[in-house]
């Protein structure tokens, strides 16, 4: 098993309140037990736990980091953590930063150029999309902020390797192509699209039941206006069906069948589960064992039983799943998606008819432009 | 540096399931996307670090 990611929250805390956010609205609670800010005696730790690591795994893996919000850590203890990073880390090690961008200033920027991080900033659209969920505590819009933030990456002089795109969870309420155009407008130069969190026990918000497509639907009807463009950014969840479909690789935890392994790095030094997990059942992300990076040695956990069970979980285990000619493509989703009171992740992801509408819309495409899909997936082209 | 084999490169993707691709003259497809997304899989290679460089997005969240 292979390491690419160790996601560290480096605040458990955001400074908004998305209404749909997988650590805060969707029933767990662990947040309440973590530090507010990762400590400096973590940060040591920390770095001296994945240099050692990275002695250990000949493959270079990416550190992220997370939150909570990330830049609520402020600058001073920001250097200190990149600092310690890169003393442990070489360059082509990434480290990179998920955030919503509106506590980012010029001094941040500069660190993140003088430290060689890249930068992703969280927006779902235009201020009327985006103000439908991701929101300030007190109700209030957080868009212009965001974009004050988006424009600091933009100006900045090292912008090209900083600012490394937005990240959006879909609202198949709005339209497609004016999300993309104002992306665009905003000088992304990759955006990827997440579905919102849910399973099959909690219904994702815009979803009528598992037989319906909502979420295919708006991702076909983005398809034509990506397609469409002659000078587009990428759009990484579609780049990975339409590189799957030609019988390529794609990237994306979620799709495919390329294996992906996460750890992920509380502010108090504990190890734990794909984050994302939160959103099936209070501690779902919580291993039995208490692992902490400043007692455990990372190649020790990763090495694990129970971190094996874990990381295997990334397996769709469903017969329908395993039988299914859509797999090689679809990958069975996240885990999470797959998630069942009762049955728990043995079922195929929420999504799975939107994953179907949205492969056979590929593949039409592909094609009626003369190409040939993937022998193995023997899909019907819509 | 990379762990995977030639055989596991055989295995994941061999020539013959590129269809194609590689007489495919990506001037005469309309999509400027599609165009790059046909040279990425012309080049895909399993042995390539490829999905080291910007990371953000490989999971989700």
């Amino acid at each position: 098993m292979r390491i690419d990611t160790v996601l560290v929250k480096v605040a458990s805390r955001c400074n908004i309140n998305c209404t749909y956010c997988y650590v805060y609205n969707m029933g767990d609670d662990g947040w309440q037990d973590m530090p507010a800010l990762i400590s400096r005696e973590t940060i040591t730790a920390l770095a001296d736990a994945i240099k050692e690591f990275a002695g250990q795994q000949s493959q270079p893996f990416a550190t992220v980091l997370h939150g909570g919000e990330p830049l609520m850590m402020g600058a001073r203890r920001l250097e200190f953590l990149l600092t310690a990073l890169r003393n442990s880390l070489p360059a082509r090690y990434p480290i990179s930063i998920q955030t919503n961008g509106m506590l980012l200033t010029p001094e941040i920027a500069d660190l993140f150029s003088r430290f060689k991080v890249s930068v992703s900033v969280s927006l779902d659209g235009p201020k009327p999309v985006n103000d439908r969920f991701r929101l300030g505590k007190k109700g209030e819009s957080t868009h212009d902020s965001v974009v004050a933030g988006i424009n600091v990456l933009r100006s900045h002089p090292d912008s090209e390797f900083l600012y490394a795109g937005l990240l959006s969870v879909i609202d198949p309420a709005c339209d497609p192509r004016a999300v993309y155009d104002y992306f665009k407008e905003l000088g992304a130069p990759s955006i990827d699209f997440l579905y919102r969190d849910g399973n099959h026990s909690n219904m994702p918000y815009g979803k009528e039941s598992f037989e319906s497509s909502e979420y295919g639907d708006w991702l076909g009807r983005l398809l034509d206006v990506y397609l469409a463009d002659q000078n587009p950014p990428r759009v990484r969840f579609l780049d990975d069906i339409i590189k799957l479909s030609l019988g390529g690789h794609g990237i994306k935890e979620g799709l495919g069948d390329a294996e992906y392994g996460i750890a992920i790095v509380e502010t108090d030094g504990t190890i734990s589960k794909n984050d994302t997990l939160k959103s099936s059942f209070n501690g779902a992300d919580k291993f039995s064992e208490a692992w902490s990076l400043k007692v455990s040695k990372l190649a020790d956990v990763f090495g694990s039983a129970e971190f094996k069970m874990y990381h295997d979980l990334q397996r769709p285990t469903s017969a329908t799943c395993k039988a299914c000619p859509y797999l090689r493509v679809c990958g069975g989703g996240m885990p999470l998606h797959r998630w069942r009171n009762g049955a728990e992740y043995d079922n195929p992801s929420v999504y799975c008819n939107d994953q179907k509408a949205l492969i056979s819309k590929v593949a039409s495409r592909l094609q009626n432009e003369g190409l040939k899909i993937d022998p193995r997936l023997a899909i019907q082209s819509a | 540096m990379f762990e995977a084999s030639f055989e596991a490169l055989a295995e994941v993707a061999p020539q013959s399931e590129f269809n194609g691709l590689f007489d495919v003259d990506v001037k005469t497809l309309s999509s400027a996307a599609l165009a790059r997304l046909v040279e990425e899989v012309r080049h895909d290679d399993p042995l390539v670090g490829r999905a080291y460089d910007r990371t953000h997005n490989r999971h989700n969240r």
